[in-house]
């Protein structure tokens, strides 16, 4: 895939549609110069919060699969926000709600690398650390998750 | 037996013929070649050990022949002659033959080859965008016994999985012809549901329109539709309300819908050249606060604005835009609600998230 497409991946293929084939998921990001970010970052609906900046980390233990996790589900057609590991990367996944924004706690261990994949937002690297993923939230009538 | 380890070069120019022939075929409008059609189910009933079927039904869309198939198992009377549905002879059978086949007989090089260079692209532009949708449309649609058949269809024109078999079958590869059948009337018809004794055959759309990244579009009618009026509206290969692409959706009824994505369109769709000005404009929204640069997202800004009248409550709208460029070159610009209550576009921006605005400030990259 890499060899016969490469001038067309560079800004909009994600990794979890060039990592079909099994392939090394640190050497095809670096290949697509995926940034990692220790910081806050925001992928569409779906964002990555250092822990200091939250009350509610606590340690995750469910270690992430090569399959990945579905952060977000799309609604209307798999725009969905997978969350992709290589090396100690642990997740533990809780129902946000408009009251409750929190998807889960994540933490990235030492020489870790963790990536969020979105059809249309591209790939992100996380750095080693500990975050929370967040959802946005909206104010309509009442409060409301928004479905990106 | 030997194995083909690499194709030769005709073969390899081959690839791009019977990819494109699969592409053609998947978006065809013309109307079912009927006799072909029937000729190749009456192979597929063959190649599976089935008498072909006696009783042979054209509908005209995929929507028509879920309800056929569905009306079709209960109302015959005759079980033993008609009813059963043997879609998993006719196609998964044959199918895990053929699979066996070329697992056999072709080196991974060479399948890998023509998965990457036939079925990947079929796959993107007739199975992703085309057949996904319709069947996510017949599905909304239909409740019950109706949508169980939307699972037990074959697919037709939209069957982007068979020229994978194809390829290696116009390479004469030994036991591929099996799928003549399969072939024969997924190029000649849309979708079709295989019963014992009875098959139900569908027409294909007369119409298709696609943007240019091949994905359903239509700003002025139905970006797909079968003779019989089933229709799929959408924006971007987004599947949307009808009366969003016509006769358009006002700016209230744009707030009213709970699912940004369609949101977004109608936005799209109302400000395809202003934007979000537009609508705040075509509202009359006071900004609120000054226009600031968006954190982690260089050369954009956040705006906020004060929108009345559309909901119970005023709101806040954030107005913000895309970090990611997309194919196009354009930026996608989103418009949120937020509490009336906050006075200043990054607090917003910070409340969404629910943290603080001094930390939002920190934000390193927003896509």
């Amino acid at each position: 895939v890499i060899n016969h497409e490469k001038e067309n991946i560079m800004q909009h293929q994600i990794l979890s549609e060039l990592n079909t084939t099994g392939a090394d998921l640190a050497a095809l990001a670096a290949q697509l110069d995926v940034p990692t970010i220790a910081g806050l970052q925001h992928q569409g609906d779906v964002s990555v919060v250092p822990a200091g900046m939250v009350d509610d980390y606590r340690t995750p233990k469910r270690l992430v699969p090569s399959a990945g996790v579905p952060v977000v589900r799309g609604e209307s057609g798999g725009n969905t926000h997978l969350l992709l590991a290589s090396g100690d990367v642990r997740f533990d996944q809780r129902a946000a709600t408009a009251e409750d924004l929190t998807l889960g706690s994540l933490i990235v261990g030492d020489g870790a690398t963790a990536w969020l994949d979105h059809p249309e937002h591209g790939n992100t690297g996380i750095a080693p650390g500990e975050y929370v993923l967040r959802r946005k939230r909206e104010q309509a009538d009442e409060l409301r998750m928004v479905a990106d | 037996m030997t194995r083909i380890e690499k194709l030769t070069a005709e073969q390899e120019h081959q690839l791009a013929t019977v990819r494109d022939e699969w592409i053609a075929h998947g978006l065809s409008t013309v109307p079912a070649h009927r006799a072909l059609a029937v000729a190749g189910v009456n192979e597929a009933y063959q190649a599976a050990g089935l008498e072909p079927p006696r009783i042979v039904i054209w509908l005209d869309s995929p929507m028509a022949g879920a309800i056929g198939a569905a009306y079709l198992k209960h109302i015959l009377t005759d079980p033993a002659q008609v009813g059963d549905q043997v879609r998993a002879q006719v196609w998964d059978q044959v199918w895990d033959q053929v699979r066996a086949q070329v697992g056999a007989q072709v080196g991974d090089q060479v399948r890998a080859q023509v998965w990457d260079q036939v079925r990947a692209q079929v796959r993107a532009q007739v199975g992703a965008q085309v057949g996904d949708q319709v069947r996510a449309q017949v599905w909304d649609q239909v409740r019950d016994q109706v949508r169980a058949q939307v699972h037990r269809a074959c697919w037709g024109q939209h069957d982007y999985w068979l020229c994978f078999y194809d390829t290696f079958r116009r390479f004469g590869l030994p036991g591929t012809d099996r799928v003549n059948g399969l072939v024969q009337t997924a190029q000649n018809a849309g979708w079709w549901w295989p019963h014992r004794g009875a098959v139900i055959l569908t027409e294909r759309p007369v119409e298709i329109h696609r943007d240019n990244q091949g994905r359903l579009h239509c700003e002025t009618g139905p970006a797909m539709r079968y003779p019989d009026g089933f229709a799929i509206y959408a924006w971007h290969g987004t599947r949307v309300p009808a009366d969003l692409v016509s006769p358009g959706w006002d700016a209230k009824r744009v707030f009213a819908e709970e699912n940004t994505e369609i949101r977004r369109c109608a936005v799209e769709k109302i400000a395809a050249t202003d934007g979000w000005d537009r609508i705040v404009a075509e509202l009359g929204c006071p900004q609120v606060g000054s226009t600031v640069d968006d954190p982690g997202n260089p050369g954009q800004t956040l705006r906020l604005y004060r929108l009345e009248n559309v909901y119970d409550e005023p709101v806040g709208l954030l107005l913000m835009t895309n970090g990611t460029v997309e194919r196009d070159g354009t930026r996608r610009e989103f418009g949120e609600t937020v509490p009336a209550s906050i006075s200043d576009p990054v607090a917003a921006a910070a409340w969404q998230i629910g943290i603080s605005p001094a930390n939002y400030r920190l934000t390193a990259r927003r896509t």
